[in-house]
């Protein structure tokens, strides 16, 4: 299916074998995409969207009220999904027809069934579109360049270098076996300098994608040239994303339910897992000085490798929170007191951290300073991708750039005990402070232990998963529940059907759906509820929180929302176990 | 029988096996698939040697270009470095002549013990480094020349043997300048120790 990419040259483009044309998306036009939509007139703040039916539900203080209903013509919630993979938002299905009213080089290919069925009812709408004056249409005439992808594929610049370098990629064997394996993997990351300098690539050598870097970095140079910047493109298939960063470019080529806006988050998180082993100063210093600088020798690849894994599944990442080991909270009262009297004896510690895998139990910090979600994520992942943490003390810099990207920071990582899954994090400034930070890690272990406070907690790690029919509310098959003021978030197990591995993939792909809705730059929605074909899905985004949840596709409007009110109580009354709050020194 | 500490640093360019020797070592196992160290890890092991106990606290450091500038910190309070190479490739040899050459400088005493080690005779055919070169080199620096192998254990023992050897006999000087220490200093200065140690 994914015949257009950036391998492929200019003519593959010309083929008819092409479903639907590849849309760029840049900085400028995004940004005169909502310049568009500012000025259609506000719509209601409780408003929903619905592919098929509206509703009308309105936030209040005990949860969520239906105003009133109005389905489709025929009454009843229809499942018809026109996007198998995806369901498509009737604002989004909008901007693709204006867009597709663009494409002068548009063509179909008979052989497609159900894509066209719907290119042909998008086309339909797009007839009376296409007359109207469109904002988009004037900036195609500005920069007609990047509207046609035709023109976009070859190396844009003079004919004369055009074509040495499409003999190179033909010729390389090489090339056809990154080319078979772009196809085959469904998320391709690739990491490279600004000259081109091969860093990373997440399949594969990466001194075999050279050839494809050269293109990577010339579709960004093509862009910046207007003084503008390339965000990402799509074709039927794929979504290529760019990431240009300080003197890095970050690619990621995605075949999957993740929208381009969550794919650049994960990018940017993994510019800043860069950053935590050189510091944002070291790695623009040493580019300015050395443009062909050979970064790889000061990386370790596992870091990406474990942190792009656990991005693909784990929803940490995409909402920026962090998951915590719900307990009782006179055990977390009495951690925290533990922690904070080992800490105080040694004023040199910033921040204590006490982890299992990558759920937290505890964390103490500074009382003038906090790490950000996103710094504390990265330690994690630190931690997940090291086995070798485990049969030693630990002493390691480290930056978190949301804390400072231009230091770094000095961490003692060791493991409670060699059995245990639980590992404890002390942070200094300091870098001679190891065996001061060594005692006070000594000294917390030997006082849980001492206290028997370790048994409770490797206890509270057994049973820290809950599923639904613990929680009583069977109408609710999964959900996802983020504090925003603690940056915690919370989950049950996956519960049936969600058992195999295919459907959770599934699940989360609606639950990407839902945060693309709720946060797109164009038309964010506050509250959504969609009836699909195998579940009924519903999000809602509050200043406190923001809840995702997943109910039977027959479930009816009235229960749904009993069941969020439901979940609204229970929530309100276990909270205390579910999030834990940061204690100072 | 008396008890000593002795801080011991493994240098050495990356992947020539120092995780492993000091793995070998402190519990006697060897991974097939050691990662690459991050920053340093710190392991201590208490063996006895004739009548003496001896308390190894090792800081294994990473090989990697990006930790080497955190690497004096290491070996600066040691009395031992073993610098390791591995005897398969030639460039790690000629790292170690940069490893004894900054330990030189900074820890220029008598008492210091340096060893010099290469890692992976289990591959014996693969040799490149011949062993007449490496044991010329440590005579002129005066250092000891141990050939080991992490995996099959072989000879790794016997270098903290050889550490604890050769530690310098306890100085009964520095004894008698302790107990002066305790009997003299005036109370202010008592406090200002226990300041320090808070």
């Amino acid at each position: 299916m994914a015949t257009n990419g950036p391998h492929r040259s200019g003519n593959t483009n010309q083929s008819s074998r092409l479903s639907r044309p590849t849309r760029i998306f840049s900085k400028q036009t995004s940004e005169d995409a909502n310049n568009e939509t500012n000025n259609t007139p506000d719509k209601p703040r409780t408003m929903t969207t619905a592919l098929y039916g509206r509703f009308d539900l309105e936030e209040c203080d005990e949860g969520v009220k239906i105003n009133h209903v109005w389905d489709s013509e025929s009454g009843l919630p229809t499942s018809r999904l026109i996007n198998e993979k995806r369901p498509i938002s009737p604002s989004a299905a909008r901007r693709d027809s204006h867009w597709l009213a663009q494409q002068a080089s548009f063509s179909i290919d008979p052989d497609m069934d159900s894509d066209v069925a719907l290119m042909e009812d998008i086309l339909g709408e797009t007839q009376s579109i296409k007359h109207s004056p469109d904002p988009l249409e004037e900036i195609s005439q500005e920069r007609p360049q990047l509207d046609s992808p035709n023109q976009l594929f070859p190396i844009p610049t003079e004919e004369s270098q055009e074509e040495p370098i499409t003999e190179t990629l033909s010729s390389s064997s090489n090339f056809r076996n990154i080319e078979k394996e772009l196809k085959l993997n469904k998320k391709n990351v690739f990491i490279l300098s600004e000259s081109g300098k091969p860093i990373y690539s997440r399949y594969g050598d990466e001194d075999h994608a050279v050839h494809l870097f050269g293109i990577m970095q010339a579709f960004i140079a093509f862009v910046e040239d207007n003084k503008d910047e390339l965000l990402y493109f799509s074709t039927d298939t794929h979504n290529f994303v760019f990431v240009h960063k300080g003197p890095l470019i970050l690619v990621c080529i995605a075949n999957t339910y993740e929208y381009p806006d969550q794919i650049r988050l994960q990018m940017n998180m993994l510019y800043n897992q860069i950053i935590s082993q050189i510091t944002n100063t070291q790695l623009n210093r040493v580019f300015q000085e050395y443009r062909n600088f050979d970064l790889r020798r000061w990386l370790t690849d596992r870091f990406l490798s474990s942190l792009i894994e656990l991005m693909d599944e784990d929803p940490s990442y995409l909402l920026q929170a962090i998951r915590c080991i719900p307990m009782n909270n006179t055990l977390r009262e009495n951690i925290n007191s533990t922690i904070i009297q080992a800490g105080n004896k040694n004023k040199k510690v910033l921040f204590t951290l006490l982890i299992a895998n990558t759920r937290l139990i505890a964390y103490v910090r500074h009382k003038s300073y906090k790490l950000g979600p996103s710094d504390i994520l990265l330690l994690f992942n630190m931690v997940h991708s090291t086995t070798s943490f485990k049969n030693s003390e630990n002493w390691t810099p480290v930056c978190l750039p949301d804390f400072d990207n231009r230091g770094y920071m000095y961490a003692h990582i060791s493991y409670v005990n060699e059995t245990s899954a639980m590992y404890l994090i002390l942070l200094s400034t300091n870098r001679e402070a190891f065996f001061d930070l060594k005692e006070t890690h000594t000294t917390i272990v030997e006082k849980l232990n001492s206290h028997g406070y370790l048994q409770k907690i490797e206890k509270s790690i057994r049973y820290a998963d809950y599923t639904m029919p613990q929680i009583k509310v069977p109408e609710v098959r999964h959900f996802i529940f983020k504090n925003f003021r603690l940056n915690q978030y919370t989950m049950p197990l996956y519960g049936p059907p969600y058992v195999d591995e295919k459907e959770r993939e599934r699940l989360y792909g609606q639950y990407l759906y839902l945060n693309h809705n709720l946060y797109k730059p164009t038309r964010p929605a506050k509250i959504i509820y969609t009836v699909g074909p195998k579940e009924t899905l519903f999000a809602w985004i509050h200043k406190e929180f923001e809840w995702y949840a997943v109910f039977d596709p027959l479930i009816s409007k009235p229960s749904a929302v009993d069941a969020i009110n439901k979940l609204c109580r229970w929530m309100k009354n276990t909270k205390d176990e579910l999030f834990l709050r940061p204690a100072t020194y | 029988m008396s008890m000593r500490e002795v801080k011991v640093c493994l240098l050495g360019e990356a992947g020539v096996g120092k995780s492993s020797i000091a793995h070998r070592f402190v519990m006697d196992s060897f991974n097939e698939k050691q990662e690459s160290t991050i920053g340093a890890a710190f392991m201590s092991k208490t063996v006895k040697y004739n009548t003496q106990t001896v308390k190894f606290q090792m800081w294994d450091t990473a090989g990697q270009e990006k930790y080497k500038g955190l690497a004096p910190m290491y070996y600066r309070g040691a009395s031992a470095a073993i610098v390791v190479y591995d005897i398969t490739s030639f460039n790690t040899y000629n790292v170690v002549k940069d490893w004894v050459r900054d330990v030189r400088d900074t820890c220029d005493t008598e008492d210091f013990i340096l060893i010099i080690v290469g890692n992976k005779v289990d591959v014996e055919e693969k040799r490149n480094v011949p062993r007449e070169t490496a044991e010329k080199y440590c005579v002129s620096m005066g250092a000891h020349l141990f050939e080991c192998s992490a995996l099959s254990g072989k000879n790794v023992f016997e270098i903290f043997e050889k550490i604890a050897e050769n530690l310098p006999s306890e100085n009964p000087m520095l004894h008698h300048k302790r107990d002066t220490i305790n009997i003299r200093p005036p109370i202010k200065e008592k406090k200002k120790e226990c300041c320090k140690t808070q």
